[in-house]
């Protein structure tokens, strides 16, 4: 495999590879340093790299596990708990970021969930292709897809209306 | 109304979060793709796999050692077949040995006569109740039964001294002496006087059967009458 084809098939993964990165990790420097590490492991297997059909697959999958291998990490578990903790009181200074507040519920959805409204809601990927990448049954995709996404709503209106009192008063 | 305003929040937002990009430069990636490569080359040190022949020391201490290992299982195989072999012959030793004991006390059960007379300090050795010899009635019951002139003449029994080469067979450990039998209590020696027993007790036997017989031909007399 060429630089220009590593380039063209697998290097441009890294935004994606980033973004999903970030529904597991709490930090953009964690996610960053996910997909850096990937990247090079990636690049050394390079003439192996073919054997794999579906590299965007293979790719997300690969973050998906090097995510859960660094969560189990002490400290990382310790980290996790206290940006937990200042985010908590971010939001309750920053009342009117309603984005930020969305992003961080949908991190803490469970993790079948979190992975599959990324994956079709910021992805777009179809429900067979996500079936595929997380080893699921098609309806539970469609299950689980369900669930966020009436959870990430719920959410959303609570904020909204919570803002309009806050407007009104 | 409201549910198009969440929807429009709702794809707001996750518009929001696909925009998001990592800065990272492919030219960034190169750099530090090759420098870990360059790294891992020289950190990783190259062990050449080589088939150099073992040096001169090296070969010297493997023979060495060999022998030496040679020499000490030699040392402990014969050490350990001499002691096997002394452990056969004393055992061959012991057998023989008890064996010839055994030939003694046991052969020859005619000739072991000596008796010792009750009152011989030397018989109370044997504690055995079963085998003493000195419980045997030395009186003789039939003097007291049997009519004058149906008494035998009795033979006398014989009696030995001690004999001193005998010693080891007076000490024999079952006890068995085939010499005489015992009938009520009386020691019998000789076969004509085992016969006469026999005969007095069949005569014996004999008059008190006719007794019955007579009594009870009475009693038959008697009910015949009445």
């Amino acid at each position: 495999m060429t630089q220009d084809t590593f380039k063209s098939t697998v290097f441009i993964l890294k935004d994606e590879m980033y973004r999903f990165a970030k529904r597991f990790v709490m930090s953009s420097d964690e996610a960053e340093d996910v997909v850096q590490d990937l990247m090079i492991k990636f690049w050394q297997k390079k003439e192996e790299l073919g054997q794999f059909g579906n590299l965007k697959s293979y790719a997300l999958k690969a973050v998906r596990n090097e995510c859960l291998n660094r969560l189990k990490h002490h400290d990382v578990k310790l980290g996790f708990a206290d940006m937990q903790l200042h985010r908590s009181e971010l939001y309750s200074m920053e009342v009117n970021n309603l984005k930020e507040q969305i992003v961080g519920y949908i991190n803490q959805l469970p993790e079948k969930q979190k992975m599959v409204i990324h994956l079709k809601d910021v992805e777009e990927y179809e429900v067979s292709e996500i079936a595929e990448m997380l080893e699921m049954e098609e309806n539970a995709v469609r299950v689980n897809l369900m669930r966020a996404r009436q959870k990430v709503k719920e959410q959303i209106s609570q904020l909204m209306s919570y803002e309009q009192r806050q407007i009104s008063k | 109304m409201n549910n198009d305003k969440f929807q429009n929040k709702y794809d707001e937002i996750f518009q929001n979060i696909k925009e998001e990009k990592m800065d990272w430069d492919f030219e960034d990636f190169l750099k530090k793709a090759e420098g870990n490569e360059v790294e891992e080359d020289n950190n990783v040190p190259i062990i050449p796999i080589g088939k150099n022949k073992p040096s001169f020391p090296k070969w010297f201490w493997m023979a060495a050692s060999v022998a030496l290992l040679a020499w000490i299982g030699f040392v402990f195989n014969q050490y350990q077949n001499s002691d096997i072999e002394n452990q056969a012959q004393f055992v061959e030793n012991q057998i023989k040995n008890q064996k010839n004991n055994f030939i003694e006390e046991n052969n020859d059960h005619q000739t072991q006569v000596a008796v010792n007379h009750p009152a011989d300090s030397i018989s109370g050795a044997k504690k055995d109740s079963i085998f003493q010899d000195n419980q045997v009635a030395e009186k003789d019951v039939l003097d007291e039964i049997l009519p004058k002139r149906g008494r035998l003449k009795k033979e006398n029994k014989p009696r030995f001294v001690n004999n001193s080469n005998y010693n080891k067979t007076s000490i024999d450990s079952t006890g068995y002496n085939d010499s005489y039998v015992i009938v009520n209590g009386r020691r019998i020696t000789s076969e004509k006087e085992a016969i006469d027993v026999a005969t007095y007790s069949f005569m014996k036997m004999g008059n008190e059967f006719k007794k019955t017989v007579a009594s009870s031909q009475k009693n038959e007399s008697f009910n015949n009458e009445y």
